[in-house]
């Protein structure tokens, strides 16, 4: 393997400090409201700064990562955190908040394993990807066990529930299949398949179903199911060009529920007018059109991979979460990377960054 | 290489994904911008409105009568906004949301009180829950005492509290106006004092007292009992709350003064004219009796005598010698028929039938005040004009109404209602009044140091039908002005359905003479008797 040193892509860089960067102003306008109720006008922004800091750490440490290492520990790291996935529901371990397992309660921190399990089943598809290069035209031999991989991290994310991340599993884990050079046909049939499933969970679901139905009228309940999508219309409508100016918004004083995680993007919408989306979606196509270059540069089938799933699964969940706060798909719980505020997320996020930056000096 | 080409592919299908986003950006930000604008500042919109300070109700001299206190009530908001209670103390309203610390707010509200407690209550009247006039004077200037609500629109959050840095647009608003009465405190204290006295005494069902300013027609005291404590109106009933005051009633002998003036305008009678007192005289078909026991058995008696000793029989033959239509002329010359607007609402205009309405026997009955109503005030405000050469004050219950900055005044009182009768006429009328005192029906009126003048009513209750009289009920009353030589006060009593002394000599006249007096002597007048 050629061991030519070149140096960072710095414009993926750029695009992920300064989406970071946004991120956290973002947060320092949307969180006080809610703060407040803590007691502390700044305790979310003092924990995103502290979760950035580590996150930076972490991004280091993925730029210096050895990735042939990193390819022989894919098994154990995946099957850990797997064990994690399941630890949610373990009562004394697992914390369940607003109905959902989502969380590992260490005392101080509380961590998120599916964020852990993203990068984890990327890297593992990767490495398995690209041990099975020849197999993988073959349905039963090459994409079967891919398939179960996949079905069955997924059941785990789903009884939590968070259809949010199993979505954005599946477009990462469908993104990577077919750029290893799966048969057309086999994803076109499985994405059928896909679709198919993703409806029977909806209906199966009443809270599913709820918004669901919402999504197509949210007008008809809008103090009920239509409630958070309409409130984050307005807030992107009433923006303008412009927007009302860095902190002004107003929906953020309750009207908006989540409005520094999942929903921050109408927030952002809604004080830098249609000019700071266009920025943001602008950072995101740079975010993605740099990373494949990364990827296409790379001679090795696993770095190449690895790169290709890391930004696919970033990229996927930004259009994702966009999508559903601008109304164009239903509403799926899901945070904005980079920019929502998160804990878990931002240092595992800026670790998927720090790897492929890795990958884009050592290609 | 398939690779390359494939992950073009999917940065293809990612740009689409922004590009369908950049359009709905678009869409909702820009084409859409003006509805999503303003659906969004409706559903912030608060309306904060401030409550105007009610004004003071003042007696004349600034003394208060009514005002606002600060109070706390207790609200809820959960499921929605309700009161769990209002107007109450401060310690009382902690205590309350001490039951529940979380649920309960402490608003401040501003009460009604009433300091001097059931002192003019139904001329002040009282308010609603919400600080709005109900009765008396506190409905009838309702408009200048309330003041205009002043109104802040501002941004909420859903739960109503205003935004941080919310974008405000004030309408301010102006406390109300202070009503200055033309009550002075004292004489009304008195005043009530007195005829409360004499209900108890006489087992009436209620008295009236009014003491009036003979020149200006300032009305110093509305005494009405038993009345009610307009702190807690509810504890009494409408009975109670309604300003008696404002309703009609048959005179009785009081009116005697008005047919005497009538015939003297008329030159029917003269001061020397010599009547007949009968026992009893026919008119019309129907019976007159004198309601005295004494007979005069058909002597000669003069004007003076007639009234001195309230004999029916001889008013009864001025009125034949007068005719319905000129004596009709003549009532309606003094007021009656026409309400006195003296400033409350309300108040009846009395019951004054047209002259060719009249059955025959009327223009007798009359004379001596049956088949005629008129309002306690209607003849304070005739005989007004005969303290004032002829012509009558408008009785008045408000000076002056003014915002507290004194920005805004409007002045009362002082007005006059017409001329009634002439000089002379009214000169005669004190003569005769004064007569009444000094050796009739009223001596129990007269005073040490003042010269009074009167006369005394002792009016058969009319049935509420309107078909004949109650047996056995009376209205005593004495309307009297003092003092002759240059009249300050007139002042009417009246007791309704006295029992056991009926008259209104010995059921009026000592109250007259006690409020009066106190009143003259109180107001620094000149004695003119010694």
């Amino acid at each position: 393997m050629p061991k030519n040193k070149k140096s960072i892509d710095y414009l993926f860089l750029f695009a992920v400090i300064a989406l970071s960067a946004v991120g956290l102003v973002m947060v320092f306008s949307a969180s006080p409201t809610m703060a407040m109720k803590y007691g502390d006008t700044f305790y979310f922004i003092k924990r995103e700064l502290f979760y950035l800091l580590l996150g930076l750490l972490a991004l280091t440490y993925g730029l210096r990562l050895d990735l042939d290492n990193l390819k022989n520990k894919a098994l154990p790291i995946f099957a850990f955190s797997l064990l994690l996935l399941i630890l949610v529901f373990i009562p004394g371990v697992g914390r369940k908040v607003l109905g959902a397992s989502r969380w590992i309660d260490f005392g101080i921190i509380q961590f998120q394993p599916s964020e852990l399990c993203k990068f984890a089943m990327v890297l593992f598809l990767a490495r398995w990807l690209a041990d099975n290069k020849a197999k993988l035209t073959d349905f039963v031999r090459g994409l079967l066990p891919a398939l179960i991989l996949f079905g069955f991290v997924a059941l785990l994310i789903m009884k939590q529930p968070d259809m949010g991340t199993v979505l954005t599993i599946a477009g990462t884990v469908f993104a990577m299949l077919f750029a290893a050079g799966v048969d057309i046909r086999h994803l076109l049939a499985l994405g059928g398949v896909g679709i198919a499933g993703i409806i029977l969970l909806s209906i199966t679901e009443s809270y599913r179903m709820r918004r669901l139905l919402s999504y197509l009228d949210p007008w008809k309940d809008p103090q009920g199911s239509g409630f958070q999508i309409i409130q984050s219309l307005l807030a992107i409508g009433s923006g303008g060009w412009f927007g009302l100016g860095l902190g002004a918004s107003r929906q953020k004083f309750f009207y908006l529920p989540q409005q520094f995680t999942d929903f921050i993007f109408a927030i952002l919408c809604e004080e830098l007018g249609f000019a700071g989306g266009l920025m943001i979606v602008g950072l995101f196509a740079l975010f993605a059109a740099r990373g494949f270059r990364i990827a296409l540069a790379t001679q090795d089938n696993f770095k190449q991979l690895l790169a290709i799933g890391l930004v696919s699964w970033l990229a996927v969940q930004a259009l994702l979460n966009i999508m559903v706060v601008v109304g164009l798909v239903p509403t799926t719980g899901i945070p904005l990377p980079f920019i929502s505020y998160g804990g878990t997320a931002t240092i595992i996020n800026l670790f998927a960054v720090g790897v492929v930056l890795n990958i884009s000096r050592k290609p | 290489m398939e690779t390359a080409k494939r992950t073009r592919i999917l940065l293809l299908i990612f740009l689409i994904g922004i590009l369908a986003i950049v359009i709905r950006l678009f869409w909702l930000q820009v084409v859409q911008h003006r509805f999503f604008q303003e659906r969004s500042s409706q559903q912030r919109m608060r309306i904060i409105n401030q409550v105007a300070n009610r004004g003071d109700i003042l007696d004349r001299n600034g003394n208060i009568l009514a005002t606002s206190i600060d109070t706390y009530s207790v609200f809820t908001q959960t499921p929605s906004f309700t009161y769990v209670a209002r107007k109450l103390t401060r310690a009382a309203a902690e205590k309350l949301k001490a039951e529940k610390p979380r649920e309960y707010i402490i608003i401040s509200e501003k009460k009604r009180f009433y300091p001097k407690n059931s002192l003019a209550a139904q001329l002040l009247g009282f308010v609603g829950m919400d600080n709005q006039g109900l009765s008396g004077i506190e409905l009838a200037q309702d408009k200048y005492l309330k003041g205009k609500e002043g109104k802040v629109v501002t941004e909420g959050d859903p739960s109503g509290r205003e935004l941080y840095g919310a974008l405000r647009v004030i309408e301010p608003g102006e406390n109300g106006m202070d009503v200055v009465l033309t009550i002075d405190e004292n004489i009304q204290y008195i005043a009530e004092k007195a005829i409360q006295e004499q209900v108890r005494k006489s087992a009436a069902t209620s008295g009236l007292l009014i003491v009036m300013n003979a020149k200006t027609g300032d009305i110093l005291a509305l005494a009405s009992k038993p009345d009610f404590d307009p702190n807690d109106y509810k504890k009494a009933g409408p009975q109670r709350w309604h300003p008696r005051f404002l309703d009609p009633y048959e005179p009785g002998s009081t009116f005697k003064l008005i047919t005497a003036a009538a015939g003297l305008e008329e030159g029917v009678i003269t001061l020397d004219t010599k009547l007949k007192a009968l026992d009893r005289i026919e008119i019309g078909g129907k019976v007159i009796e004198n309601s005295h026991k004494i007979k005069f058995g058909g002597s000669t008696i003069s004007i003076a005598r007639m009234l001195e000793e309230s004999i029916n029989t001889a008013t009864v033959q001025v009125g034949q010698k007068l005719g319905s239509e000129r004596f009709y002329n003549r009532i309606k010359g003094f007021g009656f028929g026409d309400a006195t607007n003296f400033g409350l609402q309300g108040e009846s205009r009395g019951i004054v039938r047209y002259w060719e309405n009249w059955y025959k026997p009327d223009v007798g009955m009359i004379t001596f005040g049956q088949g005629i109503a008129v309002t306690p005030l209607q003849l304070v405000s005739a005989v007004s004009a005969f303290a004032n050469h002829g012509k009558m004050v408008r009785p008045t219950i408000i000076k002056r109404i003014e915002s507290s900055d004194g920005r805004f005044m409007k002045s009362f009182s002082g007005d006059f209602r017409g001329r009634a009768v002439s000089e002379k006429t009214a000169r005669q009328l004190i003569e005769l009044m004064r007569g009444v005192v000094v050796r009739g029906s009223g001596r129990r009126a007269s005073m040490e140091c003042f010269s009074v003048g009167g006369k005394t009513g002792t009016a058969q209750k009319a049935a509420p039908n309107g078909r004949g009289y109650l047996k056995g009920r009376f209205i005593a009353s004495f309307i009297g002005l003092a003092p002759l030589t240059d009249p300050q006060l007139i002042a009417l009593v009246l007791i309704d359905d006295p029992k056991g002394s009926i008259w209104g000599e010995s059921v009026c006249g000592p109250v007259f003479k006690d409020v009066v007096e106190y009143s003259l002597r109180y107001l620094n007048a000149k004695p003119d008797m010694l």
